[in-house]
């Protein structure tokens, strides 16, 4: 059964920070991309790569990466260096050719979206999701809000085990994906019974939520709230400062 | 936000947009089985977006990709604003009535492909250069080599995946709401836009 999160528990200064901070800090690095040249985009991906490792969660982080960037950035050079058509194209080999200007456009795409995706991974293996709600229902979130965002993480591995199970159900009862007609057949004795079950869990969770009156204050008391100091809330005040400052840069200078 | 999601959102839909949620995230599991050339990760958006309208809809399919962004991959947080229009138009449509008939529902599924190839070609263009990483981008990649502009190459290539895509997702939704016992369907009002 497929793992969603790469999440790794750890002690690390980044694990203990809080997680509205690590967001302040994505902010600011998601700035740092208008001003940013390529391969300094680059270089910041792989200090954050190495970064994962010096906090023993490198081996997670850089599977999942390789995951996600290897087949965008294989696409992106050779879309942009040896497919779109520009003035400056050379004759590579046989009928190939290749753009300098389309592999430095790629070069920036590919390490924006690198930067950005070590930036959240790394994000994701430290935080756990459900500190980041605590530290949410700390700065004032609402308890309707709190509940979209907390109850379908909570889910997701019980309707994944859910599927599987309606998956060898039917399966054991003959269901066959040989014809494309079998496939549509199939699809339909899938999700349906997933469906049907998740409406229903829908309305059981919506009564026991009403019955525990779990609206009734605008805000939620959180008993174990993440560690959060003076420092680390003057830091984020930074953090998005830098950010707002850098993006308003960026944009006036063109 | 406090009073704003008190007075949008009964707690029953608040629960439903939960599992909707969880259902497009596993959608792909059911996929992975029948190897169909789609994504089914919007058949919750749909549903939502007909049974308790297009607010709901388009809040189903923001969190979706939030969580998704969250927990799998930042990439698919960029998208998000395709999948709020995903559960609008479907939300939208319902309202209209066109989820009353099977063809209704086919017709809806053309509708959200479309309009979510407004949002989609935009985001795909100008974050990611046309291309990300998809079986999809060997189309775009062709349709460039044959003389299509970028934006003409994505822009086909996104409708065309996502109207099998979605044309499926609505027909299930259709198929789901007729046959979902009246207990399951009793508290959503919106619903009474799609009965035939």
């Amino acid at each position: 059964m497929r793992s969603w999160s790469i999440h790794r528990p750890g002690t690390s200064a980044l694990h203990r920070a809080n997680p509205l901070t690590k967001l302040a800090a994505l902010l600011l690095l998601a700035a740092l991309l208008f001003v940013l040249p390529w391969p300094g985009a680059w270089a910041g991906s792989l200090l954050l790569l190495a970064a994962a490792f010096g906090l023993r969660i490198g081996g997670v982080v850089l599977r999942r990466y390789l995951v996600l960037a290897t087949p965008f950035l294989i696409a992106v050079f050779i879309f942009h260096g040896l497919i779109v058509d520009r003035p400056d194209r050379m004759p590579l080999a046989a009928f190939l050719s290749y753009s300098q200007e389309g592999l430095t456009y790629a070069a920036v795409l590919g390490g924006r979206i690198s930067l950005m995706l070590a930036g959240s991974l790394l994000f994701v293996a430290t935080t756990h999701p459900a500190a980041l709600l605590r530290s949410l229902d700390v700065a004032g979130m609402p308890p309707g809000l709190s509940f979209l965002l907390a109850s379908p993480l909570l889910l997701i591995d019980e309707f994944t085990k859910r599927a599987g199970a309606i998956r060898d159900a039917q399966q054991a009862r003959g269901m066959r994906v040989d014809t494309l007609s079998d496939r549509l057949r199939a699809l339909r004795l899938l999700a349906v019974p997933l469906v049907t079950l998740a409406l229903a869990d829908a309305q059981e969770r919506s009564g026991v939520l009403n019955g525990r009156a779990f609206r009734a204050f605008p805000r939620r008391a959180v008993l174990s709230p993440p560690p959060d100091t003076a420092l680390e809330r003057r830091l984020r005040h930074v953090l998005v400062a830098v950010s707002v400052l850098l993006v308003g840069c960026a944009l006036w200078l063109g | 936000m406090a009073s704003s999601t008190t007075r949008l959102f009964e707690t029953r839909v608040l629960s439903l947009i939960a599992v909707a949620i969880v259902i497009n995230i596993v959608g792909n599991q059911i996929n992975d089985l029948v190897r169909l050339p789609i994504f089914l990760d919007s058949i919750g958006t749909v549903l939502v977006g007909v049974l308790a309208g297009p607010l709901a809809g388009g809040v189903t399919g923001l969190l979706t990709n939030l969580i998704l962004g969250l927990i799998v991959s930042p990439v698919a947080a960029a998208f998000a604003p395709v999948a709020i229009v995903i559960g609008v138009v479907a939300g939208l449509m319902a309202r209209a009535g066109w989820f009353r008939t099977w063809w209704q529902a086919a017709v809806t599924g053309v509708v959200i492909a479309a309009a979510l190839t407004l949002v989609a070609v935009p985001i795909r263009i100008y974050m990611f250069g046309g291309v990300t990483g998809s079986g999809a981008d060997f189309i775009v990649g062709y349709l460039s080599s044959v003389g299509q502009t970028l934006f003409s190459s994505v822009a086909l290539t996104v409708f065309g995946t996502n109207v099998a895509d979605k044309v499926i997702t609505a027909l299930i939704v259709w198929a789901l709401v007729r046959q979902l016992p009246e207990r399951l369907t009793s508290g959503y009002g919106h619903l009474q836009h799609s009965r035939a």
